[in-house]
């Protein structure tokens, strides 16, 4: 051993002691700043943070999270704040926060200083599987767009229905251009059946038969043996007539069962035309003012803006709380030089990276505008980063209350335990000042309304792409502002019922999965604003809508016609070389017919004359 | 002249009067050192062993500078090396499973490529290292030491202004 060595250790041990001692907490503080603007987005200021690693406890005075919509004001901040770090999950580098303890947690505080962050310049990033928010946001702005424009005093007015409906588009018109190319084919292929070269030949072919016969030398002949034989050659050339007859009666069957395949084409076609109808007015935007169109047309914009920051806040849990992902086993990277690759084991203990268990929050005091700091008491459990090695959901449970007597209660759960989010809202405010809400830009309805007092309730269930999410806003008093004079008079009309209004009631429910999501609204308004609106602008509404169905059926008729004309075009042709055909044949029976009874009467006739002489041969002479 | 310094202890520790089993060591505890990723446990402790034991402490300096660019050069041999003990032998992924659930264990990062490779590596080539550094510090001391002094380029280091400012700076420093 070494003296000399003892102390130039301790030396080091000395120096490295005091390093940390005096730059670990700012070092420290720098970090946790860092890693909270990264999610925030916005400044992150952390004040007087101290770390003791031989307690194992960490503190701060105060901490300031910028909102990144509104960077002169704080999502939040909180006084002082103290927990006790787990040791043990320390060796596997494991931060796990026992209780929390958080005082003056407050939202909507003033800022002294700007809160947004210097824009980076990012990278594109790759394209992924878009997330719930992005999906649920672009079926909201999809079904806002769809709205009927709410624009009823231009119906008067002759409509460029040409521009807005292609013909070709319409279902109607497609089946007929269908059936027409159908029926071609098919006539078509009767040409090749109906070929009377064919039927001629056959029919000719008989004729000479019987004509070879020599039939009309009937009388001539005195042989019964002669006769019969002569009957059996009839007998089987009527059997030809007859089968030949019978083909052509088939034919005559399968015609009639085509054109009545045909006709019942053309009636289906038909059939389409009051759906075609019904689109070509929604492209006209012209389809009836539905009860919840109203709803959508005055509180969608507002609603949809708030269910997108919503969305938001879903998104950004599930980014910063992945779910389970499959297992796989490692594989072989190449990483910068002298640093490695990391391989993972199976951990038997169920540490995360980060978590906290418990987390106690209370508000006090409010800090700068009192009017809009709220102060708050609730619980957090189980908020880790990994919450499939955790196993258990992270859990809140908020109530605040303002100094204006508003109350909330925020209850959540975020389940990312399994490979599926399972995530659980419900807010409920009470006696809650909602202010002033802006309601977007429109000709006839208020561009906001200032709602004194109101209660709030929403229940939202998010489960992997899926989403349940109902709103109940029950709001009074309530004073519509419209920014314009009334034009016109359905402004006039909307600006009546509006202002007749003393509160409010608004049902939201936006339901869906994968993608298609819809959003339903009714509200007290609707019935009453539709009622008025529709009465008004009833025979204008029906008078554009005829317009549309007039152009539609007018196309559509167009097409009809030709088709039929062609279809009974060819079925006249059809049945007239079927009937010439026919009646050939009928002839050729006619006469086989004909020869077959002057045969048998013949055969008679000698049968009776034989038997004459047979008579006269037992006669007795004389007799 | 920090590494001035460093080289000339080297060169001296070559004819000190310390054993050249002592000198071996030190370079062998050095050339550990450097080999690995400093920031582990085992190296920490190698490292204070290198410092507390008496054994050659320039000679360890200078083996962990060599080492390190060594590790450099075979970064790529190590990862794999390190790669293949942790996740290709069956029998070993019990052992690092039971090390990985160990407190302490974790600190060593034995779970990391270039630890594992650069470690094995390590204690692969150390006996060869000790062995052959053991030899070279007899060998100078028996037959080259005398050849090396007459060379010119070191009669020139040792003759330049450079230098012999440096041993005075020195001498004024108490060494």
């Amino acid at each position: 051993m070494r003296k000399k060595g003892i102390i130039i250790l301790i030396v080091i041990i000395a120096i490295f002691a005091v390093i940390v001692y005096f730059a670990q907490d700012r070092y420290l503080e720098r970090g946790l700043e860092k890693a909270l603007q990264a999610i925030a987005g916005a400044k992150v200021e952390i004040n007087n943070f101290h770390f003791s690693l031989l307690k194992a406890e960490c503190s701060w005075n105060r901490i300031q999270i910028a909102n990144k919509n509104d960077p002169w004001r704080n999502i939040l901040e909180t006084g002082r704040a103290s927990f006790d770090l787990e040791t043990r999950p320390l060796f596997w580098r494991r931060v796990i926060i026992k209780e929390m303890v958080v005082e003056d947690v407050r939202s909507g505080t003033q800022r002294k200083s700007d809160g947004s962050l210097p824009k980076k310049v990012e990278p594109p990033s790759k394209p992924g599987e878009p997330g719930i928010a992005e999906k649920a946001k672009k079926a909201l702005e999809k079904q806002l767009g769809e709205i009927p424009i709410f624009d009823l005093s231009g119906l008067g007015k002759k409509l460029k229905i040409d521009s807005l409906v292609n013909v070709e588009n319409l279902a109607t018109v497609q089946a007929y251009d269908n059936l027409k190319i159908s029926a071609d084919s098919t006539f078509d292929y009767w040409k090749s059946q109906l070929d009377l070269h064919t039927y001629t030949a056959r029919v000719n072919d008989l004729e000479k038969k019987i004509k070879a016969l020599n039939l009309d030398k009937i009388d001539d002949i005195k042989d019964v043996v002669a006769l019969a034989e002569l009957i059996k050659k009839v007998d089987d050339i009527y059997k030809e007539v007859n089968s030949l007859k019978k083909d052509v009666e088939g034919k005559y069957d399968a015609l009639t069962q085509t054109f009545n395949d045909l006709e019942n084409e053309l009636k289906l076609a038909q059939n389409m035309l009051q759906a075609d109808i019904n689109r070509a007015q929604q492209l006209a935007k012209l389809k009836d003012l539905d009860v919840k169109d109203v709803s959508m047309l005055l509180f969608g914009s507002a609603v949809v803006q708030r269910t997108e920051q919503l969305l938001d806040y879903v998104a950004l849990a599930r980014k910063y709380l992945p779910t389970a992902k499959k297992l796989q086993s490692p594989k072989k990277e190449k990483p910068p030089r002298l640093k490695g690759q990391d391989i993972y084991f199976p951990f038997k203990y169920r540490y995360p990276r980060f978590l906290l268990r418990h987390a106690k929050l209370s508000a006090a005091t409010a800090a700068g505008d009192t009017s809009r700091a709220f102060f708050l008491n609730g619980d957090l459990k189980g908020f880790t980063n990994q919450p499939n090695i955790y196993g258990k959901s992270t859990r809140f449970n908020i109530s605040s209350k303002k100094v204006s007597s508003n109350q909330y209660e925020i209850r959540g759960s975020l389940d990312h335990v399994t490979e599926e989010a399972r995530d659980s809202l419900w807010v409920s405010a009470k006696n809650f000042a909602m202010g002033k809400i802006s309601l977007g830009e429109s000709k006839y309805f208020p561009k906001s309304v200032n709602a004194e007092k109101g209660d709030v309730s929403l229940a939202g269930f998010f489960i992997g792409d899926g989403i349940d999410l109902k709103l109940n806003l029950d709001t009074s008093p309530v004073q519509f502002i419209f920014e314009k004079e009334a034009q016109d008079k359905v402004a006039q009309i909307v600006r009546e019922v509006l202002s007749g209004l003393n509160y409010l009631n608004l049902k939201t429910q936006m339901k869906g999965a994968g993608g298609d999501y819809k959003l339903n609204m009714s509200s007290n308004v609707d019935q009453l604003l539709a009622n008025q609106v529709k009465k008004t602008l009833e025979k204008n509404l029906r008078e554009a809508q005829q317009q549309v169905e007039n152009y539609v059926r007018a196309e559509v008729d167009k097409r009809r016609e030709e088709v039929e004309t062609f279809i009974d075009k060819n079925k006249q042709t059809a049945y007239s070389e079927l009937e010439k055909l026919n009646q050939k044949v009928q002839q050729q029976l006619d006469e086989v017919n004909k020869y077959k009874k002057q045969l048998e009467d013949k055969k008679k006739e000698l049968e009776d004359q034989a038997k004459k002489k047979i008579m006269d041969i037992f006669k007795k002479p004389g007799d | 002249m920090i590494w001035l310094k460093v080289i000339s202890k080297f060169i001296k520790a070559f004819r000190s009067g310390e054993s050249p089993g002592q000198i071996a060591a030190g370079f062998s505890f050095g050339f550990l050192i450097g080999l690995m990723p400093f920031w582990t446990l085992q190296s920490i402790l190698l490292f204070v062993l290198l410092i507390l034991l008496n054994i050659n402490l320039a000679t360890g300096t200078v083996a962990i500078l060599l080492a390190s660019l060594f590790a450099y050069l075979l970064d790529p041999i190590f990862h794999n090396i390190g790669f293949f003990f942790l996740t290709s032998i069956p029998v070993l992924q019990e052992v690092w499973k039971t090390l990985y659930n160990t407190p302490f264990s974790p600190l060593t990062r034995f779970y990391n490529t270039m630890v594992m490779g650069s470690f094995l590596g390590g204690l692969v080539l150390v006996f060869p290292v000790f062995l052959g550094m053991k030899k070279l510090v007899i060998l100078y001391r028996e037959k080259l030491e005398e050849r090396i002094k007459k060379w010119k380029i070191v009669q020139a280091i040792n003759g330049s202004k450079i230098f012999q400012l440096y041993l005075k700076i020195r001498d004024i420093g108490g060494e």
